[in-house]
């Protein structure tokens, strides 16, 4: 009884540790950042083959001052909602600490308020990126590694401007050679096997 | 039922009216001895094992540290066999976020995947069981390691939902393998120690569902940081499961050994064991019904074992938010637990079993099976982390135990079907898995907490049917042994063959199993009487069989002993006969103080020892007429000889004519047989009561074909009108007596009895005990 009120105690006191850290809602995020990426809408990406230019800055239309506290900027690839069906280890949820949406960074730059250019960069789709239908988002983050803004490359419903990625199958020939080669080893050895025990019943008659 | 033993002499006795000396005795030589040829008697060298062993060679220890061949070295190779299919099986689980990504997989691909890697095995177990009865299980379970080892290399290619879902069900088909280790272990172990070889072999097996999801991690992890990117990765690690596997196959093939005298085809072909038919052993696998009703609680505790295993990393990612690394290692705990729990279930259903017998074990096994699925709901229920980890390890050792226990109770369902029987547990336990799986755990209709609380509540259920299992010789949860007709462990095991098959000794490994299995009537039963059934041979034998401390022991004695009679006056032996069966007719009387002389035609047919085989010719076949007489009996042989030398008068009784005559030592009798046919004459030396000149010899029970054998003492009392004999039996006995007696008793109450041709004449009743009755004549 007692190791069980140990266990209870513990576990509420984690759990009240964990909105200490911040539970950002996504909705309460502001659109202020301006994201063009080079893929066309329903292009198809090699992996680990075509790149993609991503253009990211703040949104120059936007009263000044407006990203004064903004210190990190991250771009990250996300998926689409066509690749998240039937599959929740990629549901969108408001809380962005369990947001699976954007699972892959593309990059993470400083931010200087006072430069008021886009900052550019040309990426490699990495080869262990899923096949599966993207758009891209970068999040501003404070000084505190809290998120304040975002920006997107579709619209609010992440309906237009989709890309796909094409992903390495991570086969290679040797590998494949291999694999026949050993399973028809196994089938071979068996009758080896069988063959010999048959000798060696007659033999032994 | 028996056939007669058939003669033949180095040359055919031909023509008519030729006297034959009347010394026939017989030898018995094994039936399968006679058709590969050989004429001498078989005497086999008891191989040495470095465990105790029963008389059918199964080990009665269990000496877990121990590589001795066979049987130690048998149980190593089938647990680390099975331990293996069992990594491959469940080697995607852990890897699935990676595997999931490659191949682009949905939820519903990935359960649909794991259905069809439980439910391969249904029907895979199930001729599993098949084959190990009819090629033995080092080969079944060598030959279906290495045909799916194929499926676990072809993992690495895979490139699609569809190639997926493939590989992974024709990999769960090696789960079978679970069918071939209890198999062997029960050829292995004797009763005493089954239950734990059976669990302990079976839970280091199930093992490496938990320990594969710690490998293949590890494994994975390794590769990516020689420098493999991820999706190349997770391929090259399912090598490491597959080659395993293929090498543990290597292993069972040149290590193994089917029973402990050797492998099934060698034995078949020395004739030392039957091959059995297909068809028969499946159809008196399905006939029993208890084979179904322990598939389906299997279901409900392997087969939940196994639906764990495939969800329950999932709800605890999901319940608790943790990362897959740290819901990983609580579902490897799961499996885990295997390591004592399986055998545990094991080892309690042989403690159990020790003391309350069958009925033990089937009670056993219900509690700890309802307890499993009791600690299931309170699962479902519980809403915290830590209670819910402590929760699922509790259940998990109950379910796993039940497991075991199962595995403590099937080795005795049948004998002829073992494997089938086996087979069809272990597929009920993945047809469980699919069932729970389907019910459950697939789409959104039940949360997965709501599905393990309810998946509880079926357990229970479907336990209960245990409480219907019954074995005549046995009992059952809630009713004791039988008292009818089929109460023996040799009748309910022989019952599953024919009057043919029994005759041509197809089912004398069964009856050995049954004398074996006598313990599973537990420590209380043992030293009551048994049971009071009809047929007095079968009385006579159970009572004959204690005291040479079994029947196999006691057929062995006998054997000896007419081995030596053949020797003795067959010389060169060219008399060949073809029974082994015994029976009470086999006791010719060696012990008592009348004995008996068989009288056999058997001119016109027998064993030719150039065609090898039995061959008639019937012109031969005649009536013959020989001459016998009290000399002829070997008065002197035996434990206890019988001095004739002041007897010169002996007292012949003929069976076939149920008279008496009186003959001296010298005289001679004539005796005329038709073709096939015999007679018996016992032949007893006759004592006088010298107070009142009575004459008198005992007969015996004439019932039997050996009547003086159921004479063990006889004395005269006293005033020398009393004759006091000592009879084991039952049935119709009979003195020789020259003059009418005053009174009979039996076991001193009075009883009727006629006097008519010489000879008294009573009934003797069984007595209800392993002693002799004494009867009292008073002249």
């Amino acid at each position: 009884m007692a190791a069980r009120r140990l266990l209870l105690a513990s576990l509420v006191l984690s759990c009240s540790l964990l909105p200490c850290y911040g539970a950002v809602l996504f909705s309460s995020l502001q659109r202020t950042l301006a994201v063009t990426a080079s893929p066309t809408s329903g292009q198809v990406l090699k992996g680990g083959v075509d790149k993609i230019t991503v253009t990211w800055g703040l949104n120059q239309t936007l009263p000044a001052g407006t990203g004064s506290t903004y210190k990190t900027i991250k771009v990250k690839l996300c998926y689409a909602p066509t690749s998240q069906v039937d599959r929740a280890w990629r549901k969108t949820v408001d809380s962005i600490k369990k947001d699976r949406t954007c699972q892959h960074e593309i990059v993470a730059r400083p931010y200087n308020s006072a430069n008021k250019t886009s900052q550019s960069l040309e990426w490699t789709v990495e080869r262990d990126v899923p096949t599966a239908t993207y758009f891209i988002r970068a999040y501003a983050y404070n000084a505190d590694e809290s998120e304040v803004a975002y920006g997107q490359t579709t619209d609010a419903y992440k309906t237009t401007s989709l890309f796909q990625v094409e992903s390495i199958t991570g086969r290679h020939m040797t590998m494949d050679i291999c694999s026949i080669c050993f399973s028809v080893f196994s089938v071979v050895s068996l009758l080896v096997f069988f063959y010999i025990e048959k000798r060696k019943s007659k033999r032994s008659q | 039922m028996y056939t007669l033993a058939s003669l033949t002499c180095k040359e055919p006795l031909v023509g008519d009216q030729k006297t034959i000396p009347p010394r026939f005795l017989f030898s018995f030589v094994d039936k399968k001895m006679e058709i590969e040829g050989q004429a001498t008697v078989k005497e086999s060298q008891p191989p040495k094992f470095a465990l105790q062993v029963d008389s059918e060679h199964k080990a009665t220890e269990f000496r877990l540290f121990s590589v001795a061949a066979p049987h130690m070295r048998a149980f190593h190779l089938s647990w680390v066999s099975f331990f293996a299919c069992f990594v491959s099986t469940f080697a995607a689980p852990p890897l699935l976020p990676i595997i999931r990504d490659n191949l682009n997989l949905t939820a519903s691909d990935i359960g649909n995947a794991g259905i069809a890697s439980v439910s391969g095995a249904v029907f895979a177990r199930v001729a599993m069981g098949t084959a190990c009865d009819l090629f033995g299980p080092r080969l079944a379970s060598a030959s279906l390691i290495l045909l799916t080892a194929p499926a676990v290399y072809f993992t690495s290619i895979a490139s699609s939902s569809t190639s997926f879902l493939l590989v992974r069900f024709f990999t769960g088909f090696s789960l079978a393998t679970f069918v071939s280790t209890q198999f062997w272990m029960s050829s292995m172990f004797s009763a005493p120690v089954v239950g734990t070889a059976n669990g302990v072999a079976g839970g280091w097996g199930n093992l490496g569902g938990g320990a594969t999801q710690l490998i293949m991690p590890l494994v994975f992890g390794l590769i990516r940081d020689i420098g493999a990117i991820k999706f190349t990765a997770w391929r090259i690690a399912f090598f490491i499961p597959a080659l395993f596997q293929t090498l543990s196959a290597f292993a069972v093939l040149i290590f193994g050994k089917d029973l402990p005298d050797g492998n099934f085809r060698r034995l078949q072909k020395a004739g030392d064991k039957t091959k059995d038919k297909f068809s028969n052993v499946f159809y008196h696998g399905i006939k029993n019904y208890r084979g179904w009703i322990l598939a389906l609680s299997y279901g409900y505790c392997f087969g939940v074992e196994l639906t764990i295993d495939n969800i329950i990393a999932e709800y605890f990612y999901d319940r608790f938010d943790l990362k897959l690394h740290t819901a990983g290692m609580i579902a490897a705990s799961f499996g885990l637990a295997n390591i004592v729990s399986r055998p545990g279930g094991g080892m309690i259903s042989d403690a159990v079993g020790k003391r309350f017998g069958m009925r033990g074990r089937l009670w056993a096994l219900w509690v700890v099976q309802t307890l499993g699925g009791v600690f299931c709901i309170i699962l479902g229920r519980v809403g915290s982390l830590g209670a819910s980890i402590v929760v699922m390890i509790v259940f998990s050792l109950f379910c796993q135990a039940a497991c075991g226990l199962t595995f403590g109770v099937v080795p005795f369902v049948s004998r002829r079907s073992l494997g089938l029987i086996s087979g069809m547990t272990g597929g009920g336990g993945n047809v469980g898995a699919v069932l729970t799986q389907l019910i459950f755990f697939k789409g959104s209709k039940y949360s997965k907490e709501r599905g393990i609380m309810l998946m509880g509540v079926m357990i229970i259920f479907c336990t209960l049917p245990i409480c219907f299992i019954y074995f005549p010789q046995w009992g059952g949860m809630f009713c004791g042994p039988s008292s009818t007709k089929i109460a023996t462990e040799e009748d309910y095991y022989s019952s599953e063959w024919n009057s043919e098959e029994k005759e041509k000794g197809l089912h004398l490994s069964s009856l050995k199993f049954a004398d074996n299995s006598r313990r599973e009537r537990g420590r209380k039963e043992d030293s009551e009487t048994r049971p009071v059934d009809e047929t007095p041979s079968t009385q006579l034998l159970e009572m004959l069989s204690e005291e040479f401390g079994g029947r196999v022991a006691l057929a062995e004695a006998y054997y000896k002993a007419l081995t030596a009679s053949v020797r003795n006056h067959f010389k060169g032996n060219g008399v060949i006969a073809s029974m082994e069966h015994c029976n009470d007719f086999m006791f010719l009387g060696t012990e008592a103080i009348a004995r008996v002389l068989g009288i056999f035609n058997c001119q016109g047919g027998g064993w030719c020892p150039v065609a090898r085989r039995n061959k008639s010719a019937n012109q031969f076949s005649h009536s013959v007429t020989c001459s016998a007489s009290p000399k002829d009996i070997e008065w002197n042989s035996g434990k206890s000889p019988v001095s004739v030398k002041g007897a010169d008068i002996f007292a012949v009784y003929m069976f076939k004519e149920k008279k008496v005559r009186l003959l001296k030592s010298s005289e001679k009798l004539e005796i005329s047989l038709d073709p096939f046919n015999y007679d018996l004459l016992t032949v007893s030396p006759v004592t006088v009561l010298p107070r009142k000149s009575i004459q008198f010899a005992p007969i015996g029970l004439v019932n039997m074909l050996n009547p003086g054998g159921a004479i063990q003492s006889v004395m005269v009392v006293g005033d020398e009108s009393l004759l006091r004999i000592g009879v084991k039996g039952s049935g119709e006995m009979r003195v020789f007596a020259s003059g009418n007696p005053v009174s009979c008793k039996i076991d001193a109450v009075d009883v009727e009895f006629c006097y008519h041709d010489e000879m008294v004449t009573i009934q003797v009743p069984w007595p209800g005990s392993p002693k002799l009755s004494v009867i009292e004549f008073l002249f």
